[in-house]
């Protein structure tokens, strides 16, 4: 029901987000989420591990790290004002329009919530108030051109992950429900979190996330105490903390922002190309999504690295996080998926 | 009183009282709850009293939605305010039956402190879990009665002070050091540790956190996330020092960062140690090293009939609202043949709808099927046929995994029965399980019933449909209370068949002895199962009935 104004309530608007570069290790975690932005079509990211290991603080750090976006003013896909021929229907038939500077916004997918809300409704208040038929949007316009972060996505209704994950591939929402037909713009990269002791995600929804990453709780005092240190110090005065932290977020900001720029130059060689197919082939990865991916990530990587080549050494890194979970399993297997990999890189690229 | 004599309880009531929201909250023994909640406003005050509420809401009562009712009744809609819209204080009761939905929305609350939560439950009911999100959101537990000890002002004077009290990084370095050495999960518990030590500090009027701040900070927050004991070695550095010098009370924080002196991170371990939950000790006796139990066991939180979520089959009236899906389109479908009538009553143009029109969604739940194996293990079984139920376990595993559906291991051998596998969908428990099933022995075939009639229960309790497949060549020769009798042991298994059986539970009797044997037939007869004799069984000739068994009870 009419839930979608609420949950705004629960955004991180008026509040300094802890920094993205002061998240103590997870450096896999890290690197994969940089990727994602410096090339959203390599798709959603999966984080599987220990709970209580900073998931969340991650994204959420992440998505603030993030250059602001602007947007139409009042449109409730926050449509881009530069990029018409991908907005709404109303956007793109307005004549004139305000625009106003937002944050990527990142939308937290609570466990349990429903189709209406995830999808959009009818807007009840008008229907029954004023007998009108308008669309209400749903949590997936609210993510339009950010970051919807699910935690425990393991644990969520198996309809729900589908059609999440259709919507994250063609990047729009088509609503046909309650005798609405409304099509809205809805790209979005989708993060999952969860714990695998908990239940695992379906094979065939595995491989529809482009990375995956595995995050483990440190288990050194060291590293305990640098977290706890961190974050203690940005519960205390998080002003300070921001701006302690705030050069290094804004290099990071500005290396993304040139990743970005400089992808579309990156050049794959044909010889890379046949490498990371032979990889693919050696695992026996199901399709070609696999490889696709692998090369996505391998090419963001190089242009976040500032090179204009992909090398060995990017298909080599992004590997495991592009293929870890897209192996086909026999469920009682011995050998994790990361050693397979790391010794099919040996077999097949060398050492 | 003094302060040093005070109950943690009673601790933890004005830890509340003073840091709020920014604290998450408590998980409460119910019997202590009374005691704990007039402590707490005591402490408080009336204007931080906490709102009560089930465990039975819905999650439009957390996050808010337009009321129908009085919608319709104004004419103009009305919203109903979602409880976390602002800041909350809840006591929430039977919190283990909290639904999935308000748990993650209580966890997102909790995660931007606008929620300081007081969760009741009753600690000697097993199956009673909080849901793990909660769990570790919430730093204290209580089990002990609390007394009113704190005034306002004693909160108003430490409430001045807390912002400024000072915290040597030592403090941190011992609590993350005493955290590892007893296993505790995740560094959030010591950032918690580490908020509490600052409001102990706070409310013993110290300008910084000295050493039985931090202890107390550890037993109450660390202790009882306890895994296992502290590591042998620190154990021994124990015995060889001195006991620890008394707390001194000067608040002199200068920043130190040399090595943390070692008596100082005993003083935390001790502390942690005189708090360590009891299961802990236990486990120590017997030499166990398993984690602590049901950590991962979900909650048992009933499927609300009628819930919310699944496939829409049609629609039906609805007496109440609360938690449904309005079909707003049958609703108003209803509504229009006596729109002309109504109107010359209610005389305007607006749409007239009461709330005998209403309609929701009728919703078809997918039954959740998990698959009971109860395996006989015994020696008479074992060289033969325990192979071969592994094998069967592990393929019904592999289609579990693709169908959702859950699997739960109890094997029976020796004297006794136990549950190797409470019903999981994650293979990697699965194969932990299976690689440690021992075999030989005598039967306990009663005990071995029990069990898995226990877990039956305990699934269907949670709303789940349990199917029991034994796995047995039903000849019992050890009872309950671990003798060999044979004549015994039968008759204590056929009143267990006979108990299994008045349940209706789905079960399957899978002879696994060489030749078929008449005894297993008629405990499958007075089990109400299907008796499968497989003297040739292979592993996918035995998960083939079952498969289809699976189908029928999930469909």
């Amino acid at each position: 029901m009419g839930t979608n104004k609420k949950s705004s309530a629960g955004s991180d608007h008026n509040r300094i987000v802890y920094s993205f570069s002061a998240v103590a290790g997870q450096q896999e975690l890290k690197t994969c989420l940089v990727l994602t932005a410096v090339d959203p079509t390599i798709g959603g990211l999966l984080a599987m591990g220990d709970r209580g290991t900073g998931k969340s603080t991650t994204v959420r750090a992440f998505a603030a790290l993030l250059p602001p976006i602007k947007a139409v003013k009042g449109c409730p896909y926050h449509c881009d004002p530069d990029a018409l021929q991908s907005a709404c229907d109303q956007c793109r038939s307005a004549v004139a329009f305000k625009t106003e500077t937002i944050r990527v916004p990142v939308v937290d997918l609570p466990l349990g919530a429903t189709e209406d809300r995830v999808a959009g409704a009818l807007d009840l208040e008008r229907a029954l108030s004023r007998g009108e038929k308008v669309f209400e949007p749903g949590l997936l316009a609210k993510a339009n051109r950010g970051y919807l972060y699910i935690d425990e996505v393991n644990l969520l209704e198996d309809h729900l992950v589908d059609l999440l994950l259709d919507v994250a591939a063609s990047g729009e929402n088509l609503f046909e429900r309650e005798g609405l037909s409304v099509r809205h713009p809805a790209r979005f990269v989708l993060i999952g979190s969860g714990n695998p002791e908990e239940g695992e995600l379906r094979p065939q929804l595995l491989d529809r996330f482009g990375l995956s990453v595995e995050v483990k709780t440190p288990q050194d005092v060291a590293s305990w105490v640098d977290i706890v240190k961190r974050r203690d110090a940005y519960e205390r005065d998080p002003q300070k903390f921001y701006s302690e932290w705030e050069p290094e977020e804004k290099k990071l900001r500005q290396r993304i922002q040139a990743g970005r720029k400089l992808l579309r130059d990156v050049v794959v060689p044909d010889a890379i190309q046949e490498s990371a197919a032979a990889l693919c082939l050696a695992l026996k990865t199901d399709g070609l999504r696999g490889q696709l991916t692998l090369i996505r990530a391998a090419r963001a990587l190089a242009a976040f690295e500032k090179q204009k080549t992909v090398g060995l050494n990017h298909i080599k890194r992004m590997a495991l996080p592009a293929l870890r979970h897209r192996l086909r399993r026999n469920p009682l297997e011995e050998t994790g998926s990361a050693v397979r990999i790391e010794r099919a890189i040996q077999d097949v690229l060398g050492p | 009183m003094t302060e040093d004599d005070l109950a943690d309880a009673t601790w933890v009531a004005g830890l509340l009282a003073l840091c709020g929201p920014t604290l998450g909250g408590a998980l409460v023994a119910d019997e202590v709850a009374e005691s704990f909640v007039s402590s707490y406003i005591h402490a408080a005050g009336p204007s931080c009293a906490l709102r009560t509420i089930p465990s039975s809401l819905a999650a439009d009562a957390l996050t808010g939605s337009l009321d129908l009712a009085a919608t319709l009744a104004l004419g103009k809609p009305v919203q109903s305010q979602g409880l976390l819209r602002s800041e909350q204080r809840l006591l929430l009761r039977r919190a283990e039956r909290l639904d999935v939905a308000c748990t993650s929305l209580m966890a997102q609350a909790l995660d931007r402190d606008a929620l300081l939560l007081i969760a009741l439950m009753n600690p000697h009911d097993p199956d009673a879990q909080l849901a793990p999100k909660l769990d570790a959101r919430l730093p204290f537990r209580v089990e002990g009665y609390a007394e009113p000890h704190w005034q306002p002002q004693h909160i108003t004077t430490a409430r001045t002070l807390l912002a400024a009290v000072a915290l040597d990084s030592k403090w941190v370095q011992n609590l993350c050091e005493a955290a590892l050495s007893i296993g505790v999960e995740s560094p959030r518990a010591v950032l918690q540790a580490v908020a509490a030590s600052r409001g102990i500090a706070a409310l013993r009027g110290l300008k910084a956190v000295d050493e039985s701040c931090a202890a107390l900070a550890a037993r109450l927050v660390l202790a009882h996330r306890a895994q296992h004991l502290p590591k042998p070695d620190q154990e021994q550095e124990e015995d060889e020092t001195p006991p620890p010098p008394p707390p001194t009370a000067d608040g002199d924080a200068t920043e130190n960062n040399a090595a943390p002196n070692p008596a100082d991170a005993e003083v935390i371990l001790e502390a942690i140690k005189s708090a360590l939950p009891a299961h802990l000790l236990q486990m120590a006796t017997e030499g166990f090293g398993k984690k602590a139990a049901g950590r991962t066991v979900k909650s048992s939180a009933p499927r609300k009939a009628g819930g919310q979520r699944g496939r829409r089959i049609g629609n039906k009236r609805a007496s109440s609202l609360t938690g449904q899906r309005l079909d707003i389109i049958a609703t108003l479908r209803t509504a229009a043949p006596w729109q002309p009538l109504r109107r010359k009553f209610g005389g305007n143009d607006r749409m007239i709808v009461t709330r005998d029109d209403f309609r929701v969604s009728r919703i078809k739940q997918r039954n959740e099927a998990t698959a009971i194996f109860a395996v006989d293990a015994s020696g008479s079984t074992a060289f033969q046929r325990l192979a071969e139920a592994k094998g069967a376990v592990e393929t019904i595993l592999a289609e579990c995994y693709v169908r959702r559906d859950r699997v739960a291991l109890v094997s029976f051998r020796s004297k006794k029965a136990e549950v190797l596998l409470p019903p999981t969908r994650s293979l990697e428990r699965a194969k932990r399980a299976l690689a440690g099933l021992p075999g030989g022995g005598g039967t306990p075939l009663a005990a071995g019933l029990d069990e898995a009639f226990a877990l039956a229960l305990q699934v269907r309790r949670a709303g789940g449909n349990p199917i029991v497949i034994l796995l047995t060549d039903g000849r019992g020769n050890v009872t309950r209370e671990g003798e060999g009798n044979r004549v015994k042991a039968t008759e204590e298994t056929l009143s267990a068949a006979k108990l299994f059986a008045s349940e209706g539970f789905d079960a399957m009797l899978i002879d696994v002895s060489p030749e078929p044997q008449k005894t297993a037939r008629t405990l499958a007869a007075a089990m109400h199962a299907t008796y499968l004799p497989m003297p040739r069984a292979s592993a996918t000739d035995i998960a083939q009935p079952i498969r289809r068994a699976l189908q029928v009870v999930s469909a």
